[in-house]
């Protein structure tokens, strides 16, 4: 047997802050081998950063090891001094690729400056030596070597991700600890990032500590796993083990509540209730208030962590009723899913798993061939230069030609990376920005039309969720007073059952308990539900959802899903949910819209999007997403580079430039709304038979959707 | 390339602004009321006097070809005649602005090196008991008078320990031996020029003290910034990235300030009798010399537009990203 690398053994942490000591981490033990990949899975404040950082001794100042050992192949550097520290450890033997590798380089230094300064800070290499170091590697991670002395803003996001990763080899380390390396990347670049640490496996030798809430993307990429709650390692094992005998049922659950592009019928469970309060001496199970199968036992002593007698030797779990718990697990769900139908709890279209389109109503809201462009400069000089000599910069066109209808009591979606338009084409629905050209149809009534009174009847039933719950709610206000305020403003009936109600409608229970809170006394998945409450109160009929759950864990994720399909079917209410993630999407959406570069490129009902995918983009979307299932193998989704510019738009396809199957025809002819049934749509030559349709149709401009940029 | 093109559009922009400020003035001293040409000259003139400058300035002509003669003569340096010195312009204005030069412009960029300096200690040190109290100082004298600070000097160092003259330039017998510039090699200057030069460097520190405390805090916390300390970079490798960008935001206030030290300088001056423009633009107001008034405004104007045109090139020394624009 190999002696392990890392070695973290009874590991404490606690930060002293004004209100007392947070226990952050707690009795926390894991060992990582020589190249092996180690995924440390867990909501947020569950303690697997604070962990990463007291490795790192990069702890804040109020934070501190106050038990427990951390050996580095054998021996103790927890005691290290931070100069001690730097001299044996830092970046020669662990090196860290940080949170936000975006704005991570120093923007006013050449990236080759950064390597003459590490080499300068740890190692005697000359500055030739360093910069060469850092040519090799960035030719591994499949960048040019010759762009070294660019500047960082001269790089994409993905290339900066890649230089990041580059970075964190430079001195040959034998591990390299990831700190929610992914999280603020959407799918296509988490993907291309994934890609890249993957295959640096087989070409260098180190380890690789990858910290996340993304419980597919440890699924996917490592060997090895530990999962935190609370403060505490509940279970570990491969990988393999983990995912096959999840013993803990903080795991089980939590395996529950992931999506799955696979199964997209499945039923999302969320978990409910919140981890304790760390800064109390916690002597009992960290789950105990939120596991379906605690016992009084549980409460009486925290349990240790075991070895489960199981064909791994490294799995472990800490819950005194492992042993029984794959039964009880069993006996759960399957009573769960019973009781749910019993009370009629399961709608009877679930997103993805609606036969049809629910919504064969009217249509509430079209969108008619709407584009939104934004002049480029700001400076006078230059607009007047443009205003009246017709001269000056092309106009960044964020939304380009959108036609969209949106039923009675239908979700949709609309899907694609950032920077596609879709977060502009929200909000001039919302009636933020005037589009420059189309029109939005609400009822049938055109909203250039509207006047004043219009608009205040537009404004109550049409109803936004943004996706940051900390922001959009008034901090000075109770729950009360934040779900009163639209009905004054809407001279609706106030009422305080009226409040209760919806409260109980989002599942705040019991509602007289969060009535009087305020914002800071709710968490983040309470607070995006008292957004949505503040949205059905006013009875809208239609919910432009940005994004809605992006900024939830996971296990929240999955609650306010089911909440907001449950109430769109009760209130009859329409929604166009946004989002760059196609999976939370399925859940959800009847149909999906698929956007790229400011038009639509795929539009159809969602099972049969994720079944027949059409249009390259969409099917490299489908294939970046992550799957939480270590048995399956994913191949990478091949899509280079990025979304281009919306300023300078390629002549003909505009995902020629990233298109696998790019065919002569795309660089001159536009592609066309290829009508299947006349519910399937995408824009793209693959699909659309020429023969038939003629020449002529292809100049038809009206059928165009992606012919380079002509508005209509 | 792009850079040039960059610094010639910024240079542009900049003649042009001056032209349009000269402009401005030329129309708002002629709304004056009064006759334009008594106001020109001095008082009791005689009627050829009179007649001679409005020759001279084309005053009969239309205000189009006025406006052409006035600006033809500022160009080539011709501000006309002060009336309280009967001296050209440009001979009155000149000597004071060297002396006003020679104490603002080293003086309130030693305020500012002496300011960024100790405002980065007190931002890299936050929550320290340093900060805490090292933050009261510049705190005090930024609501401080700056005449006071001149008279709490003079009080200090001239009246009770007698080290340092408490005004003038320089002793009478030198500042009469030495009409020109020579004056600033003598040692008699120097002596007469420390309590001065002292007055302007504290009462100018404050602002880029708690300018750069601010940003320092900012920057310390920026994601790249933390990168590096995780990176285990050098401490002083560390500070000077931090000093790179936090002095961005004082180098962007410096001509601004440059140019308010002139109202401030009035002050100084007059405590100091410093003989500088501040002190000749309330001679002058009070004498009602409108030709110095005017010369003077568009001089003041001309530095604070050269001093924004220095700084956005020193920017694009500085930040690699401002030349974007230029592309
Ligand atoms: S110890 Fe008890 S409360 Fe904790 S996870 Fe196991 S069964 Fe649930
Ligand atoms: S039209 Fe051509 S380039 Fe565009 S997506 Fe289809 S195959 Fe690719």
């Amino acid at each position: 047997m190999t002696e392990p690398l890392l070695e973290v053994e009874g590991l404490d942490v606690t930060y002293q802050t004004k209100t007392g000591d947070l226990r952050a981490v707690t009795d926390a033990s894991l060992s990582i081998d020589p190249n092996e990949y180690f995924g440390l899975v867990g909501e947020s404040g569950c303690g697997k950063s604070t962990l990463a950082q007291a490795v790192t001794n990069s702890l804040d100042s109020n934070g501190a090891i106050t038990e427990g050992t951390i050996k580095y192949r054998g021996e103790e550097v927890q005691d290290l001094s931070e100069k001690e520290y730097n001299e044996k450890i830092r970046w020669k033997e662990i090196a860290v690729i940080p949170q936000s590798a975006m704005n991570s380089l120093d923007p006013l230094s050449r990236i080759s400056e950064l390597a003459i300064e590490v080499a300068e800070a740890h190692t005697d290499w000359s500055e030739e030596r360093a910069v060469d170091e850092l040519k090799q590697l960035f030719d591994v991670v499949g960048l040019p070597e010759s762009r070294v002395h660019d500047y960082p803003h001269q790089f994409s996001g993905g290339m900066k991700q890649r230089a990041i990763i580059a970075f964190s080899l430079l001195l040959e380390p034998s591990m390299v600890i990831a700190d929610e390396p992914t999280t603020a990347l959407d799918v296509i670049m988490q993907d291309q990032f994934l890609k890249h640490l993957d295959e640096l496996r087989e070409i260098r030798d180190f380890s690789l500590l990858f910290i996340t809430h993304d419980i597919a993307v440890v699924f996917e990429m490592c060997n090895s796993m530990a999962v935190m709650h609370g403060g505490q390692i509940a279970e570990q094992g491969t990988t393999e083990a983990v995912f096959d005998e999840p013993r803990h049922p903080y795991t089980i659950l939590l395996q529950q509540a992931f999506p799955d592009i696979r199964y997209p019928n499945r039923e999302l469970e969320g978990i409910e209730g919140v981890p304790p309060s760390l800064q109390e001496e916690v002597d009992y199970c960290t789950f105990a208030d939120r596991c379906p199968w605690a016992e009084q036992e549980c409460w009486e002593g925290a349990p240790p962590l075991e070895t489960v007698p199981d064909n791994d030797d490294a799995h472990e779990v800490a819950c005194i009723r492992n042993d029984e718990i794959e039964d009880l697990a069993a006996e759960y769900l399957d009573e769960r899913d019973v009781e749910g139908a019993a009370a009629g709890e399961t709608p009877v279209a679930k997103g993805a798993s609606a036969a049809a389109d629910r919504g064969d109503e009217e249509t509430v809201l079209e969108l008619d061939g709407l584009h939104k462009h934004f002049d480029q400069s700001t400076n006078i000089i230059d607009s007047i230069k443009s205003r009246f000599f017709g001269e000056g910069d092309e106009p960044v066109r964020a939304v380009d030609g959108v036609d969209l209808e949106l039923k009675g009591n239908q979700i949709q979606g609309v899907i694609g990376e950032s920077g596609c338009g879709k977060s502009t084409l929200l909000q001039t629905i919302m009636g933020k920005y005037s589009p420059t050209d189309g029109e939005i149809l609400f009822d049938g009534d055109p909203v250039s039309e509207f006047d004043k009174s219009d608009w205040k009847e537009f404004r109550q039933r049409v109803q936004i969720i943004l996706q940051d719950p900390f922001n959009t709610l008034n901090p000075h206000f109770t729950v009360r007073e934040t779900l009163m305020e639209p009905l004054r403003i809407h001279d609706m009936e106030r009422s305080e059952e009226r409040i209760l109600d919806i409260l109980e409608q989002v599942r705040l229970t019991p509602a007289e308990q969060y009535i009087d809170r305020s914002e800071s006394q709710l968490s983040g998945g309470e607070k995006q539900r008292v957004a949505i409450a503040r949205a059905l109160i006013l009875e809208p009929d239609v919910i432009l959802a940005d994004e809605p759950v992006s900024m939830l864990d996971v296990s929240t994720q999955a609650s306010v899903l089911d909440l907001l399909n449950d109430l769109t079917n009760e209130y009859g209410v329409s929604m166009l949910y946004i989002s760059h993630d196609l999976s939370t999407v399925s859940y959800v959406c009847d149909r999906v819209n698929v956007m790229y570069l400011g038009r639509l490129v795929e539009s159809a009902p969602t099972m049969e999007l994720l079944n027949g995918a059409k249009h390259p983009y969409t099917r490299s979307l489908l294939q970046a997403i992550p799957v939480p299932d270590p048995h399956h193998e994913r191949e990478w989704a091949e899509l280079p580079g990025t979304p281009g510019d919306a300023t300078d738009l390629p002549g003909g396809c505009r995902f020629k430039d990233r298109c696998p199957d790019r065919m002569d025809i795309c660089d001159t002819k536009p592609a066309y709304v290829d009508v299947e049934d006349g519910d399937h749509q995408t824009a793209c030559h693959l699909h659309y038979n020429h023969e038939e349709c003629g020449e002529e149709v292809a100049d038809t401009p009206a059928a165009a959707i992606s012919d380079g940029g002509e508005p209509r | 390339m792009s850079r040039l093109y960059y610094y010639a559009r910024r240079m542009v922009v900049s003649i042009l602004l001056i032209f349009a400020i000269a402009t401005f003035l030329f129309f708002s001293f002629r709304l004056m009321p009064g006759d334009y040409a008594t106001l020109l000259l001095q008082q009791g003139a005689s009627a050829e006097q009179v007649e001679a400058v409005r020759e001279a300035w084309g005053l009969d002509e239309p205000l189009y070809i006025q406006y052409f003669t006035w600006m033809g003569n500022m160009m080539t340096g011709n501000a006309g005649m002060s009336r309280q010195f009967s001296k050209p312009v440009v001979d009155v204005v000149a000597p004071a602005l060297r002396n006003s030069m020679i104490l603002a412009l080293p003086g309130v960029l030693a305020a500012f090196v002496i300011g960024s300096l100790y405002g980065a200690l007190l931002g890299s040190n936050p929550g320290s008991t340093l900060e805490k109290y090292g933050i009261i100082p510049p705190n005090i004298v930024g609501t401080t008078p700056d005449f006071f600070i001149g008279i709490l000097l003079i009080a200090i160092f001239s009246m009770s320990l007698n080290l340092f003259p408490s005004g003038s330039i320089a002793s009478i017998e030198v500042v009469t031996n030495n009409p020109g510039w020579e004056i600033y090699l003598t040692e008699s200057f120097w002596y007469h020029y420390t309590l001065p030069f002292l007055t302007v460097v504290i009462k100018y520190m404050y602002y880029p003290t708690l300018v750069m405390r601010g940003s320092v805090v900012e920057v310390r916390n920026q994601e790249f910034a933390v990168y590096q300390r995780l990176l285990g970079l050098g401490k002083w490798t560390r500070f000077r990235h931090i000093m790179k960008h936090a002095s961005l935001p004082v180098i962007t206030v410096l001509p601004a300030v440059t140019a308010t030290s002139i109202s401030g300088l009035v002050l100084i001056e007059i405590v100091f009798n410093w003989p500088g423009i501040g002190q000749l633009l309330l001679t002058s107001v009070f004498a009602r010399d409108t030709p110095v008034i005017q010369f003077m405004f568009l001089l003041i104007a001309i530095w604070i537009v050269v001093g924004n045109f220095l700084v956005d090139i020193f920017y694009t020394i500085i930040d690699p990203r401002i030349t974007i624009e230029g592309e």
